[in-house]
C-alpha cells in the first residue's frame, strides 16, 4: 500500500514538471502552428463520428428512461429538462472526455511511446528539437480546445437523439422539448447575466479533461521503456489513468462549480 | 595529423544504474580523429555516447565537448553544441512520419541556416554522398526503405547539418555482411571527406581496425585497452588477445 501511494504520488510530481515543462515551452516556436492544427485534426476532427454517436446513444437512452420514471407522473413533458441538466453538466464532457481518452490518449501514449523505445525522441533532441515543444505543446494544446468543443458536439446530438425518442415514444412535440431544456438552462442561471451556467460547466470540465487526459497521455508514452511490450504497457495506463482521473476530477470540479457559479 | 584542441574529454567520468557503469574513465579525442569503441554488450559503450551528447549527466567526472562542460551547458548553449554533433543512432532512430526528404531535412530546419532552397540542395548532395540517388529515395517513408538504406539516410541525417563530431551507435548492427561493408566505406569516406572527428561505438571490431585512428576496448566500465589498431594488434594484455581472437 506504502510502495503504491509513493508510486502515485511520484507519478503525480513527473506530470505536473511535464505541465510546467510545456507550459515553459509555449507558444512553441517555429511550424508551432502547422503542428498545432495537426493535432486539431487528429485530436479534434477525426473523434467527431465518435463523440457523436457515444452522445446520440446516450441522449436517446436517457429519455428512454426518463419517460420511465417520469411517466407515472404524466410528467413526460419534463423530458426535455431532464436531458439538457443530464447532458449539458455532466454526460457531455465526461462522455466526451473518455471517449478521447480512450481514442486519442492511447494514440499518443502509443506514438510517443514508439518514439522512446526506437531512439526517436533521442534523435529529435540531437537533432536541436525539443520533444516537450515539438510534441506535447500541440497534443497538450489541441486537446484543451477540441474537447470543450467535442462535448458541445455531444451536448448536441444527445439532445436531438433525446427530442426525436420523446417525439416517437413519448408524443412530446419537439417545441415542447426544445422549451423544456431552454427552461432548464434558464433555471440553473446565467455567468454574468449572459453565459447560461451550465454551457460554463459543459466547457470547463471538458477543457480541464482535455489538458488531463493529453498530459498523462504524453507522460506515460515519455516513459515507456521495454521495446513493444512496454508499449502496450504506457498504453494501457494511458487510457485507464486519463479515464480515472476524469471522473475523479469531475467530482471536484463540479463541487467548485457549484461553489463558484 | 590532428588538432591540439581536443574535440571531445572526459575525465574521472563514472555512472551507475542498478549497476556500476562506467568507472573512473578518462579519454581525449582529439579534433578529425576517429576513435572506435569496443567491448561486450553492456560494458558501458552506449552509456560513452550518451554522455557526450548530453543526454546523461556522470555521476562523477566531467564531460566537456568542444570546450563546454555537457553536464552544466544551459539550455541555449545545449542547442549550440548539440548543432556541432551529429548522431547515427544502432536502429537509424528515422522518423515513422517523415520521408527520407523530410528526415535527412529535419535537423537542417532545426537549425534555421539554410532558406528551403539550401535545404533541398544539401539534402540532395548528402544523400549523393551516401550513395543514395535522391530522386528514388526522397519520397519513400523509412518502412519503405531496407535495412541497409535507413542506416544510410540515419547517417544522411546526422551529417547534413555538417556537424564537427559525429557519434555512432553500432552504425552495422543488423546488416548483412556486404551491406556492412558499405557502410563501413562510407564512414570512411566521410572521414576524409568531411574531416569530422567520429566516435564510433561497434561489435564489429575487424571493420573498426580499418576505420580507426585508435581503439578503445571497454571492459566492465574502464578501458582495457587504447591505443592505435596496431598497438591493439600487438597487445599481449590477455583480455585484449582474447576478445580479439574472439571477432
Amino acid at each position: 500500500m506504502r510502495r503504491l501511494i509513493q508510486s502515485a504520488v511520484l507519478s503525480l510530481q513527473d506530470v505536473l514538471l511535464l505541465a510546467w515543462a510545456t507550459v515553459r515551452v509555449f507558444p512553441g516556436g517555429r511550424d508551432a502552428g502547422a503542428r498545432l492544427v495537426a493535432q486539431l485534426d487528429a485530436i479534434g476532427v477525426r473523434s467527431i463520428p465518435i463523440v457523436l454517436l457515444t452522445g446520440l446513444f446516450t441522449g436517446m437512452v436517457l429519455a428512454l428512461q426518463a419517460s420511465v420514471q417520469l411517466a407515472p407522473f404524466g410528467a413526460t413533458l419534463f423530458v426535455g429538462r431532464f436531458v439538457a441538466a443530464s447532458m449539458l453538466r455532466e454526460l457531455g464532457p465526461v462522455l466526451s472526455g473518455i471517449m478521447v481518452a480512450g481514442r486519442v490518449g492511447a494514440g499518443i501514449a502509443a506514438e510517443l511511446g514508439s518514439m522512446k523505445v526506437t531512439e526517436q525522441l533521442d534523435a529529435l533532441e540531437t537533432l536541436g528539437a525539443e520533444p516537450i515543444r515539438v510534441l506535447v505543446l500541440p497534443r497538450v494544446l489541441a486537446a484543451a480546445v477540441a474537447v470543450p468543443l467535442l462535448a458541445l458536439i455531444a451536448d448536441a446530438a444527445g439532445l436531438i437523439g433525446a427530442a426525436v425518442v420523446s417525439k416517437s415514444y413519448l408524443g412530446v412535440p419537439f417545441r415542447a422539448f426544445w422549451g423544456a431544456a431552454q427552461d432548464q438552462v434558464a433555471l440553473d442561471g446565467f455567468v454574468a447575466g449572459v453565459i447560461p451556467a451550465d454551457l460554463v460547466q459543459g466547457l470547463v470540465k471538458p477543457l480541464v479533461f482535455g489538458l488531463l487526459l493529453s498530459l498523462l497521455a504524453c507522460h506515460h508514452g515519455l516513459r515507456a521503456s521495454g521495446g513493444t511490450a512496454g508499449v502496450g504497457t504506457a498504453t494501457t495506463r494511458a487510457v485507464v489513468s486519463a479515464s480515472i482521473t476524469i471522473l475523479i476530477a469531475d467530482y471536484f470540479l463540479t463541487q467548485f462549480l457549484l461553489a463558484v457559479i | 595529423m590532428f588538432s591540439s584542441t581536443p574535440a571531445v574529454v572526459l575525465e574521472h567520468v563514472s555512472v551507475a544504474f542498478a549497476r556500476p557503469v562506467l568507472a573512473d574513465v578518462t579519454l581525449s579525442v582529439a579534433a578529425a580523429e576517429t576513435l572506435a569503441v569496443v567491448g561486450e554488450s553492456g560494458s558501458g559503450k552506449s552509456t560513452l555516447l550518451r554522455m557526450i551528447l548530453g543526454l546523461l549527466t556522470p555521476d562523477l567526472g566531467t564531460v566537456h565537448v568542444m570546450g563546454m562542460d555537457v553536464a552544466r551547458v544551459n539550455s541555449r548553449e545545449r542547442q549550440r553544441l548539440r548543432a556541432q554533433i551529429g548522431m547515427v543512432f544502432q536502429g537509424a532512430a528515422l522518423f515513422d512520419s517523415l520521408n527520407t526528404f523530410e528526415n535527412v531535412a529535419f535537423g537542417l530546419r532545426e537549425r534555421g541556416s539554410l532558406d528551403e532552397s539550401g535545404i533541398r540542395t544539401r539534402v540532395f548532395e548528402t544523400l549523393r554522398l551516401l550513395d543514395l540517388d535522391p530522386d528514388e529515395v526522397s519520397s519513400l517513408l523509412p518502412a519503405q526503405l531496407s535495412g541497409g538504406m535507413r542506416k544510410r539516410v540515419g547517417i544522411a541525417r546526422a551529417v547534413a547539418p555538417r556537424p564537427q563530431l559525429l557519434l555512432y551507435d553500432e552504425p552495422t548492427a543488423g546488416l548483412d555482411p556486404l551491406t556492412s561493408e558499405t557502410v563501413t566505406a562510407l564512414m570512411h569516406r566521410l572521414q576524409h571527406e568531411l574531416h569530422v572527428t567520429s566516435v564510433v561505438v561497434s561489435h564489429d571490431i575487424r571493420a573498426m581496425m580499418r576505420i580507426a585512428d585508435r581503439v578503445a576496448l571497454l571492459r566492465d566500465g574502464s578501458f582495457a585497452f587504447l591505443g592505435s589498431p596496431a598497438a591493439m594488434l600487438a597487445s599481449d594484455e590477455p583480455y585484449t588477445q582474447s576478445f580479439l581472437a574472439a571477432a
